[in-house]
């Protein structure tokens, strides 16, 4: 019997099998031959639960423990191969453990693979197994590496379980490149390690950019805080988190992204770390915004609108409405009622009408009424009601959008003015005038009863025919022309026009009408009279008819006027041709019979006796008298007759001019002419001369025998009604001349008729002159318009003034 | 001029002042020429005739048949051999505007026929010692009218 060597117990099965085993087959040979290195390696072999090989000599036979026989998986090499020689062992594998088999004998080191791929022939099937082993050289006794002690184990299930999980994460990955969204993951550290394909295409960044906390250069630093804080809150409690944030896209503008984190755990709840996914959400925030500034827009509206604003849900019968809604009905507080509650404010007489406004609504899809309501202090007002139905899917309505609006100011104002026409109607009714109105298209609509009693007419009779047929067919073209353009224009219509009265009669009208406008100004309607002017009308076409024959006659009379003033001014033209003939001619034989006179005494006075001398002198004397008379004829004539061309003159260069051809006879008379302050006048220049002359001529003439003459001119401005004398404007301003002398005067009772041609107070022997100088000065006075008097007593000198206007 | 070379032609239909005139110059103290036409046309032709040599002086009267005084001394300052000749309107009529006229269309002086004879010698003396100087010129409008 073999004795069981020592170093061979123990070793559980293994342990048995190699004991069992006829080792003399094979190179090793019986273990009693075997050295020590060789027991000692497989008695610890043996008896290690760790997986242990052993490669022992040239051919490398195989030996193995308990612990390492499952790798050799059912229906493969356990227990075939120990024993056998490595090569014949592991055929599938030779070649790659050969080569470390051979470095390890080659004196190298121990070898260390881990997790290496080495697929073996197990369970019927090559199998793939992962090992971590290690090599090791077993020295015999002489040091020389003769076997290859492995410690390995089998790490396949862990390998696959990696690979797997590497599978699931680049599956995962892949997944994540794909989607659309934008997948970032974070470890434990919070710190991010994975951002997908989609957000790096987004941000334009690289992996290595994004990571860790190289994303945050990417949220918009408004939101950069907010997000974080949400972020490490949610990590703290491993909660899921959702947030809105900006990020920038790759075209540098800031999108708004939604971000929904959840933690990751492992099938073990193991805390990984966070996985989220985010989306592009900027049109939709934008969306939203927009539609939150529309509401509060809409919001604004309707606050200003003071409409109130209801929902009513068909089907629920439930009723949201707003406080404007409330305060209508009569709530200053926001109170929670019923739709049944709501509908007890409605007035009882129009609830019919609302009902029928519903039903209108349910088929039309808009609602409108009108109702009253009844405040909870029992005050009524008058409310509108709109809305909008809405369907669902079968045309069935399930809901109506509406609003409410007090209405009753408009309501009270419509009432007023409705009483007001009804007063309106009563007072024109009651009015004798014609009354009527017309809406804003100049239709006319009413008229009172005095129309009717007027016309003998029906109302019917005048609304089916029109109210022309009561105005004179004459008058019919202008009257609708001229109402067409008063409707048209807004001015007030007048017209003129003859009405039928019943019986065929027609009467002159006047009718005028205004129109009447609302707030705005835009013309509601008009409102018209007609008033019977008949007899007014009558009187003024006679008045017209005398007014054209009065007319006619004017014409004729001045035709008249201007055949007199014809006639007039060829005589005045005659009489200036005879005036002037007749003193020339006059004069003539005159001159002949003073000069021959004169020659005869010249030459025969030796001839005559003394009485012949004084019968010539005595014809001279008659002669140049009737020169002398002539003279003032002529120029009395001549002051009607010749052209008068005012002039405004210095007096005093004409009083200098007169006052000269006086000078021999003031030196004869030793008189004296003093002449005052002279002032202008608009004067004839030639018939004032005329004038200064006669009256200074007189002033030296009718002088007080023996006493020179003093002769005193001056002349002033004064104002008409400061001298009361007749003849002058009082407001006109007068030039008043005056001539006042130191002479025989004259009774005051002659002092108009010494203005009078012909007329003396003295006779011819006493005082030369023909009676015509102040006659003269009389005329050239007017000529002038002005006014002269005479002033004096008998021995007191006498005093002319003489007013000429002064300009 | 001497005033004894003076030639004077009178213009004057009516022999009464025709008469005056000549008798007036007689008694006068100097010795003149005389001439004597009795109408405007007959003025006319003579001057035409002694357009070469001119009379002193042309006393004019104005209310002469035919042609009168004032048509002959319009004629005569508006032809060229003629207009030398000093005119003196010699005429009974006496208002303003003649005057101004006559003065407008170049008289020289103006006398009114007057009605007595010393003054009728007066005047023309004046006349005559005016001429003598040979004043041509036009004298003011003051001293147009002479006065005996």
């Amino acid at each position: 019997m073999t004795l069981i060597p020592q170093f061979l117990a123990g070793g559980g099965e293994m342990g048995e099998l190699t004991r069992q085993k006829d080792w003399s087959k094979t190179p090793v040979g019986n273990p009693e031959t075997w050295p020590q290195s060789l027991r000692t390696t497989l008695s610890i072999l043996l008896n290690s639960k760790f997986p242990m090989f052993l490669f022992w000599g040239p051919e490398l036979t195989c030996f193995y423990n308990d612990a390492y026989r499952p790798s050799l998986g059912i229906n493969g090499k356990h227990p075939s191969i120990l024993g056998l020689s490595a090569e014949e062992a592991w055929p599938e594998i030779w070649s790659i453990i050969k080569p470390l088999i051979d470095q390890v004998l080659a004196g190298g080191e121990a070898t260390w693979s881990e997790d290496q791929l080495i697929p073996i022939y197990r369970n019927g099937k090559i199998e793939d197994v992962y090992w971590t082993f290690s090599y090791s050289p077993i020295n015999d006794e002489s040091g020389k590496p003769t076997g290859i002690f492995v410690t390995c184990g089998e790490t396949t299930a862990k390998v696959i379980t990696l690979k797997s999980l590497e599978e699931i994460e680049r599956r995962f990955r892949h997944v994540a490149d794909s989607a659309p969204v934008l997948i970032w993951m974070s470890g434990t550290d919070s710190l991010c390690n994975f951002f997908n394909r989609a957000w790096l295409d987004f941000t334009a960044r690289s992996m290595e950019q994004e990571m860790g906390n190289g994303w945050a250069e990417g949220v918009h630093p408004d939101d950069f805080q907010r997000c974080l804080d949400i972020y490490l809150t949610a990590f703290e409690d491993r909660q899921a988190f959702y947030m809105e944030c900006r990020l920038k896209r790759y075209d540098g503008e800031y999108r708004w992204i939604s971000d929904k984190g959840v933690p990751r755990f492992t099938s073990e709840s193991v805390f990984e770390g966070y996985i989220g996914a985010c989306m592009d959400i900027h049109e939709q925030v934008i969306y939203q915004k927009k539609l939150k500034e529309d509401e509060e827009r809409l919001n604004i509206v309707i606050e200003a609108s003071e409409l109130g604003t209801w929902e009513l849900n068909l089907k629920t019968r439930g009723v949201q409405y707003s406080d404007r809604y409330l305060a209508i009905l009569g709530y200053k507080t926001r109170v929670e009622l019923t739709h049944a509650q709501l509908i007890k404010h409605l007035h009882p007489d129009d609830l019919g009408a609302r009902e029928e406004a519903f039903k209108q609504a349910y088929a039309t899809g808009f609602l409108h009424y009108e109702s009253r309501v009844i405040w909870t202090d029992q005050s009524i007002h008058w409310i509108e009601g709109k809305g909008k139905v809405f369907y669902d899917d079968e045309n069935n309505p399930v809901k109506i959008l509406g609003t409410l609006r007090d209405i009753t100011e408009e309501k009270n104002y419509q009432q007023r003015l409705q009483e007001r026409e009804q007063k309106f109607r009563l007072l024109a009714d009651s009015m004798p005038q014609f009354v009527w109105t017309s809406d804003a298209e100049g239709n006319l609509n009413y008229f009172n009863q005095a129309v009717y009693d007027y016309t003998g007419l029906t109302p019917e009779q005048i609304f089916t025919e029109g109210w022309l047929q009561i105005v004179h067919p004459n008058d019919r073209e202008e009257n609708v022309q001229s109402w067409m353009d008063a409707i048209a224009t807004g001015k007030d219509f007048l017209f003129e026009h003859r009405f039928r009265r019943r019986g065929g009669v027609y009467r002159w009208q006047l009718s005028r009408a205004i129109p009447q406008k609302d707030i705005s100004g835009t013309i509601q309607m008009w409102v018209g009279t007609s008033t019977d002017i008949e007899d007014q009308k009558m009187s003024t076409q006679k008045l017209e008819k005398q007014v054209q024959e009065r007319t006619m006659l004017l014409l004729e009379s001045n035709e008249k006027l201007e055949e007199s003033i014809k006639e007039l001014q060829k005589m005045n033209a005659e009489l200036k041709s005879f005036a002037y003939v007749s003193s020339h001619d006059l004069q003539e034989p005159l001159r002949k019979i003073q000069t021959f006179a004169t020659r005869i005494m010249d030459k025969e006075a030796q001839n005559l006796s003394e009485t012949g001398k004084n019968y010539f002198q005595r014809m001279q004397a008659a002669a140049k008298r009737m020169q002398t008379l002539i003279e003032d004829l002529l120029a009395y004539s001549r002051t009607n007759t010749t052209e008068r061309a005012f002039q405004p003159t210095n007096l005093e260069e004409i009083v200098a001019e007169v006052i000269s051809e006086f000078k021999e006879d003031l030196a004869e008379t030793q008189g004296i002419i003093e002449v005052g302050a002279m002032c202008e006048a608009n004067i004839i220049p030639f018939q004032f001369r005329q004038l200064l002359h006669n009256l200074i001529g007189n002033a030296l003439k009718f002088s007080k025998p023996g006493i020179p003459p003093h002769v005193f001119i001056k002349s002033d401005i004064v104002q008409g009604n400061a001298l009361q004398i007749p003849g002058l404007l009082p407001k006109k301003m007068y030039c008043h001349l005056s001539v006042s002398d130191n002479g025989i005067g004259f009774e005051p009772h002659y002092k108009e008729r010494i203005f009078e041609v012909f007329q003396r107070l003295h006779g011819k022997d006493k005082y030369k002159g023909t009676g015509i100088g102040l006659a003269i000065v009389k005329k050239i006075v007017e000529n002038h318009n002005g006014v002269v008097a005479a002033n004096s007593e008998l021995d007191q000198g006498a005093r002319f003034d003489i007013y000429i206007p002064a300009s | 001029m001497k005033i004894d070379s003076i030639r004077l032609l009178l213009a004057d239909d009516d022999n009464d002042d025709c008469l005056f005139f000549e008798e007036a110059l007689e008694e006068l103290p100097i010795s003149v020429q005389l001439t004597t036409v009795n109408d405007g046309e007959q003025l006319m032709q003579h001057l035409e005739e002694e357009a070469d040599t001119l009379p002193s002086v042309l006393f004019l009267d104005l209310n002469m048949p035919r042609k009168n005084g004032f048509e002959c001394l319009v004629q005569i300052k508006s032809d060229e051999r003629l207009k030398a000749l000093p005119v003196i309107i010699y005429s009974t009529s006496f208002d303003p505007e003649t005057i101004d006229l006559l003065y407008d269309h170049g008289a020289q002086h103006f006398i009114r026929k007057p009605s007595e004879f010393k003054q009728l010698k007066q005047v023309i003396h004046n006349a005559l010692i005016l001429i003598a100087k040979s004043i041509t010129k036009q004298p003011d409008k003051e001293k147009f009218v002479l006065q005996p």
